[in-house]
């Protein structure tokens, strides 16, 4: 694949590109600096192309302001959740993903993750399949964030991308001083309200490496292998009280 | 050694200067206070460790995780299975440092081989979740097995799903529903669900739609939302059971409620159907539900 990163980046920014027909990219390209940018590329066109194909017909880009405060009331939300310092973790933990479970469009982030496979799900199946999706994201979302300290999240721009979706800039001051983490919420209007259809942590989409992994799930075990995995992830038990005669 | 530990233990009270009975009066004593001292040391040790583990998960609740893994890390370090287990989770949540499933299977391989059950559990899972590289369906079976024969009903219940799908075990629907079943009679609601499923489909056990029904209310009242949307869709259609569309609505809001997939648009069609009356009388009973725990069977 000839990539020419300007180009390419103009037509991924105004949502033009489709993903290349059987795009590969081979594993020994992954270890080099310019294997990963291709890579990034290859990722962001990807992506760009199913956003586009996943669009609705009359849907309408989410105003850049609207898509800000919609995100900034998602953080100032999470805050006070977090804030809570009086509450088990594992009660903050549900609360912010109750939360974000309001703000993520998760049914359509379920059918981006999966891709082609998608259409081999059928009624309950994939019912099943967003049910698992949604708890096994959530919870990693979740712990994510409940890792942040109160106000440790700024919102700091927000850009258009593609035809109808706005990044949301944002930083995540870190608790050991490091530089902070540039995450994305790309949004979308999704039936009337903006929803969360993806996370960028440093530039990299969550979907994406969901999608992959995914696919390589289903390529070996199957979709009930995909099921057992995102349950499997969902289930796991945390940690062990102390008994009643410990403290 | 202990008569050692004596002379060594109290040099102040037997000094040179001091009389006989004095001298084997301290030297009596030194080996009393040496007695006791080995006594009770190693339970210090032990009455101490209770204490270093709980305020290990008090500092895990505050989100202090460094403080957590540190009390839980000599623990786990001296042999305590739960202090690894905790340890282990620390690591595949990524609490401290980013999310590192080998060293948790590491932490949980230790505390498992001791019989800590929620460790095998995990391990099963992680094995299952394939993190890092670390997808093994058939020593997953093992780990699970082992919690399942413990009685752990979450273990029984994801053994339960490897016999199903066929995943590091041969493939058997008849085993898959005895384990659900041992996890449903303890009120563990995903093994109710599935063996309601089992009965629909006819796998592992003969079809029988009136049984498979019975099992998504279990599930579906001890509330589990993918089982309170597949009641509020039988009831909507008379499928298993006498069609109601007032209880159907009460199973399809609750279900709506924990938003589960597709329940959203059974109430949109229940809603439909209904009179305002009806459809608030639904409203009402959904409002009052109140999930029943294994101890109320």
């Amino acid at each position: 694949m000839k990539c020419r990163p300007a180009l390419l980046r103009r037509r991924y920014r105004a949502g033009l590109l489709a993903p290349p027909a059987g795009g590969h990219v081979s594993v020994a390209r992954l270890g080099s600096r310019a294997g990963r940018r291709r890579r990034n590329a290859f990722a962001g066109l990807l992506f760009a192309g199913l956003m586009l194909v996943q669009a609705p017909i009359q849907a309408a880009r989410v105003r850049e302001g609207i898509a800000k405060e919609f995100i900034a009331a998602l953080a100032a939300r999470a805050s006070g959740i977090l804030a809570r310092t009086g509450q088990d973790l594992g009660e903050r933990e549900r609360a912010l993903r109750g939360l974000l479970h309001e703000r993520f469009a998760l049914p359509f982030i379920a059918r981006i993750a999966l891709g082609k496979y998608w259409r081999r799900l059928k009624g309950d199946g994939r019912n099943r399949y967003v049910d698992l999706f949604g708890e096994f994201v959530l919870k990693a979302y979740g712990m994510k964030i409940a890792a942040f300290k109160p106000n440790d999240f700024r919102v700091v721009g927000a850009v258009p991308r593609g035809k109808w979706d706005v990044v949301v800039e944002s930083r995540v001051r870190q608790s050991d001083g490091g530089p902070p983490i540039r995450v994305g919420w790309r949004v979308r209007e999704i039936g009337g309200s903006p929803r969360i259809i993806d996370i960028l942590i440093e530039g990299v989409s969550m979907a994406l490496n969901e999608r992959q992994e995914f696919s390589s799930v289903v390529s070996h075990n199957g979709l009930s292998g995909l099921m057992e995995m995102l349950a499997a992830r969902a289930s796991r038990l945390s940690v062990e009280p102390p008994a009643p005669g410990d403290r | 050694m202990m008569a050692a530990a004596g002379r060594g233990c109290c040099p102040a009270l037997a000094g040179p200067n001091t009389s006989r009975p004095a001298r084997t009066f301290a030297r009596r004593s030194g080996l009393w206070a040496a007695l006791i001292l080995i006594l009770v040391a190693p339970a210090r040790g032990q009455s101490d460790e209770p204490a270093a583990f709980a305020q290990g998960y008090e500092a895990y609740q505050r989100g202090d995780f460094a403080t957590a893994a540190r009390r839980w890390r000599s623990l786990a370090e001296s042999g305590d299975a739960r202090a690894q287990y905790n340890l282990g989770v620390l690591y595949v949540e990524g609490r401290v440092g980013p999310r590192d499933p080998r060293k948790a299977v590491y932490w949980w391989r230790l505390a498992a081989a001791q019989g800590h059950v929620r460790a095998a559990h995990n391990l099963g899972l992680t094995l299952i979740g394939g993190e890092g590289g670390l997808r093994d369906y058939a020593e997953a079976a093992r780990w699970l097995s082992r919690a399942a024969e413990q009685g752990f009903p979450n273990s029984e219940y994801s053994l339960g799903k490897l016999y199903a799908a066929g995943l590091g075990v041969t493939r058997d629907e008849a085993r898959a529903v005895e384990l659900y079943q041992r996890a449903a009679r303890q009120g563990f609601a995903p093994a109710a669900y599935n063996l309601g499923k089992a009965y629909r489909d006819g796998r592992g056990v003969g079809p029988d739609l009136e049984k498979a029904v019975g099992w998504f209310r279990r599930a579906a009242a001890a509330g589990y939302g993918p089982a309170q949307r597949n009641l509020a869709s039988r009831l909507a259609r008379g499928d298993g059971a006498a069609r109601d569309d007032v209880e159907a609505l009460v199973w399809a809001l609750l279900a709506e409620r924990q938003k589960t997939a597709g329940a959203a648009h059974l109430v949109e069609v229940l809603r439909g159907r209904l009179s305002a009356t009806a459809a608030g009388e639904a409203q009402a009973r959904a409002r009052a539900f109140v999930p029943r725990t294994a101890d109320d069977e």
